[in-house]
């Protein structure tokens, strides 16, 4: 009987705390099969002529490895993180619509359920890359339900994002604490503005083409081939998933950019460069999609101008490396789990920049578009970026959303494979790249003798990743029952989630603190050394 | 000698390029290469040197420092200058790479899951399994696709160009050497895809057109 209250209530929940945990444990469990996902396909690629499993199999791992591991984890898990933090960072008692929120949520585990239900029709899942190119989704080439479904899925999850976009919008908008105005806003908080602004104005671009693809499958229209034109799918995909890519990093330089300052015990380093650059790069991110395209044909006055824009975000994304560098620069640095995965997050990241500069490049480009370089390269920056963020903020929040710590030795082990793992696992594609290895291939042709020895280590590395999750997994469900409880403010915090007990109440504060800086708790801590402890 | 079937050893990396595009390219990506791993070393030392040098020692609070405006012009402005570096090296050599010498003679390279067909002018002469050229001679292509997209990869020679149905892309493609030269179709194109093999043979002039001729003979 307690147990079906219990489930009812999570059922019906329009609590912002509660809907936050339903988004990182459903998105986490995306996680967990998006990851079996890649070892089965790293499992296949580590011979050369292997036939671990048949190429129409593994076609369609690689379009719902990818489709999983963009829109069913990454984005939605920075919501589950959003939803928790967000009205709690600025005050406010929940989301500004939280029945829309319970909705946007709800949508999730649906999308992802419609998607992968196309592996039990006859022909299987989507089969055509997570990018969904046409002609090759087209009915005519991708035959069967498996793509319909695909759409179907983000249709659904595009109508999610939206509703949640606004949500947040109007939330950070109207419900700010007196006092907290835009320069005291904690920079994860700015992050999930410039995201859900991105969010809101891209995502329509994804639903319309999908909605154009949907109709030449089934209405017999002609918009995306035959007297359509392949590349306008394209140009309207990218002009979504580009600012995309910077969905689903920026929440991550927001949940660093918390995480830093608290552990170095000083305050963020240049705090209106840091939330200006994430700004920058969201709208500098609308101009740079045409350089997934390079290889297309486009005119080359086009590729020079995507070549310059593309080249110029490495600007401010410079600025941000260099600013948490100097807000570790002086401090008195606390190892936590949460820290170590912050700095790895820095490094990774700063390599997936760098290597990133190679393909904005337009020469280089001609020679390293969807080769394994590119692999590299979104993985540097969507594993050693996104997901050492996510996991920096799993170690630090896990404590105020269950009231009891992460274990740190757990953790710190985790990190330590998980860092060298990535590093084992993605570095040698790099190698694979520029010895001309296209991605996307079922089975590689043995005359490849070069690539023998970076594909069987790259393999070897993807299941050190894997014990490194599973590390967490084991961490998470032991230290929700035996782990050390924590105070309200877990870590000497800065910003308002600290103020409130471990787990907050169910409508978050008894009265709000004044706020007088960016740094509330910390002002809290300073007038009273007792507060929190 | 059965050139297809390559039981030994193949290289298909665009570093070790067989002509002048893809060696113009590899020189780009060199330069391009030593600035990234400098600035890779210098940022990611200090952050390291960082993570070491400013471990808590003692539970005093460090100097509360917020920013530092000549710091940070600083880090907009050299890596703003590195980017126009590449920008300018990458724009002075692309008309060559994209446009090339003037052709000495064109073919058409049309994609199909899972194979090419190689159409030379004229339209006599057609060929599927491998494009023959002569060395030391600029080859305009012509590229295109009768289904999906498909992308006409052949690394040691030249950058990849796009196939897409309706449309003809151009490229160009010289061999210094005779030789052959292998690459992949670089779109995933369905089914088949990773079967889809590029194969470009270049021949000494003569020994192309004798191959040529009788191409002509038998069509």
């Amino acid at each position: 009987m307690k147990i079906v209250v219990g489930t009812l209530e999570w059922l019906r929940t329009t609590d912002h705390k509660k809907i936050g945990v339903l988004y990182l444990c459903t998105t986490f469990a995306f996680f967990l099969a998006g990851g079996l996902m890649a070892l089965l396909m790293r499992l296949q690629l580590a011979h050369p002529a292997n036939h671990f499993v048949t190429a129409a199999l593994y076609n369609q791992l690689m379009t719902l490895h990818g489709t999983t591991m963009i829109f069913l984890w990454i984005i939605p898990v920075f919501s589950g993180f959003g939803n928790y933090l967000v009205p709690l960072m600025i005050g406010a008692r929940d989301m500004a619509f939280p029945r829309l929120n319970a909705f946007s949520y709800w949508l999730i585990p649906m999308a992802g359920l419609v998607m992968y239900s196309g592996l039990l029709t006859q022909t299987g899942a989507a089969n055509a890359g997570w990018t969904g190119y046409t002609p090759l989704s087209e009915a005519q080439f991708s035959i069967g339900l498996g793509q319909d479904l695909w759409i179907v899925g983000l249709h659904l999850l595009g109508i999610s994002s939206i509703a949640s976009a606004i949500n947040f919008l109007v939330t950070i908008q109207r419900m700010r604490a007196p006092g907290l105005s835009w320069f005291r806003l904690p920079l994860f908080v700015w992050a999930i503005e410039v995201t859900a602004g991105l969010v809101l104005l891209a995502t329509p671009f994804l639903a319309g083409v999908l909605a154009l693809e949907l109709m030449d499958r089934h209405l017999g229209t002609t918009f995306l081939y035959r007297g359509g034109d392949p590349l306008l799918y394209q140009f309207i995909f990218w002009f979504y998933s580009h600012p995309a890519v910077y969905i689903m990093i920026v929440p991550a330089f927001g949940i660093v950019s918390e995480i830093i300052p608290v552990f170095s015990r000083k305050p963020i380093f240049g705090y209106r460069a840091m939330a200006f650059s994430m700004t920058a790069i969201g709208v500098l991110g609308f101009m740079v999609f045409a350089h997934h395209m390079f290889t297309t044909g486009i005119p080359l006055l086009l590729q020079e101008f995507f070549m310059a824009t593309t080249l110029l975000i490495a600007v401010p994304s410079g600025v941000k490396v260099l600013n948490w560098l100097a807000t570790m620069w002086g401090g008195s640095i606390r190892y936590t789990t949460a820290m170590l995965f912050a700095v790895g997050f820095v490094l990774m990241f700063l390599i997936g920049g760098v290597d990133g500069v190679f393909t904005a490049s337009l020469g280089v480009d001609y020679q390293l578009h969807a080769t394994y370089w590119v692999v590299a390269h979104i993985h540097y920056v969507l594993f050693g970026g996104s997901v050492f963020g996510v996991m920096a903020g799993f170690f630090y929040w896990f404590p105020k959303i269950t009231g009891r710590y992460l274990n740190e030795t757990l953790g710190k082990l985790q990190f330590w494979l998980q860092l060298v793992g990535f590093n084992v696992t993605f570095m040698p594609m790099h190698i694979l790249g520029i010895l001309g290895m296209p991605r996307r291939i079922a089975i590689w042709p043995a005359n490849r003798v070069d690539w023998v020895p970076w594909n069987l280590v790259a393999t070897v590395g993807a299941f050190f990743i894997a014990a490194a999750v599973l590390l967490f997994v084991i961490n998470v469900l032991a230290s929700i029952r035996l782990g050390s409880r924590a105070p309200a403010d877990a870590w000497q915090g800065n910003t308002l989630e600290w103020a409130t007990s471990s787990p907050p109440p169910a409508f978050n504060f008894e009265t709000v603190p004044a706020i007088l800086s960016a740094r509330p708790v910390r002002d809290l801590r300073l007038a009273s050394p007792t507060v929190g402890s | 000698m059965n050139l297809l079937i390559a039981s030994s050893a193949v290289s298909v990396s665009p570093l070790s390029c067989a002509g002048r595009q893809a060696c113009r390219i590899a020189g780009l990506y060199v330069v391009i290469f030593w600035i990234a791993l400098a600035v890779l070393l210098i940022v990611g030392t200090f952050i390291v040197y960082a993570a070491f040098r400013f471990r808590r020692r003692d539970e005093r609070e460090p100097v509360q420092i917020h920013g530092n405006t000549r710091l940070e012009v600083a880090w907009t402005v050299v890596p703003l200058v590195i980017v126009v570096v590449i920008f300018t090296l990458t724009f002075t050599n692309m008309t060559f790479i994209r446009n090339g010498p003037p052709p000495e003679m064109s073919v058409t390279v049309v994609g199909r899951q899972f194979t090419w067909e190689y159409i030379y002018a004229g339209g006599k002469v057609r060929s599927f399994d491998a494009l023959r050229i002569p060395t030391g001679t600029v080859v305009r292509i012509n590229v295109t696709s009768i289904d999906v997209l498909h992308s006409f990869w052949v690394p040691r020679l030249a950058g990849q160009v796009y196939a897409i149905p309706g449309r003809t892309n151009p490229g160009w493609l010289e061999a210094d050497k005779p030789g052959s030269y292998f690459g992949e179709c670089n779109e995933f194109c369905g089914l088949g895809h990773y079967t889809m093999q590029a194969t470009v043979i270049a021949l000494t002039p003569t020994d192309f057109q004798r191959w040529y001729q009788a191409q002509l003979a038998r069509a």
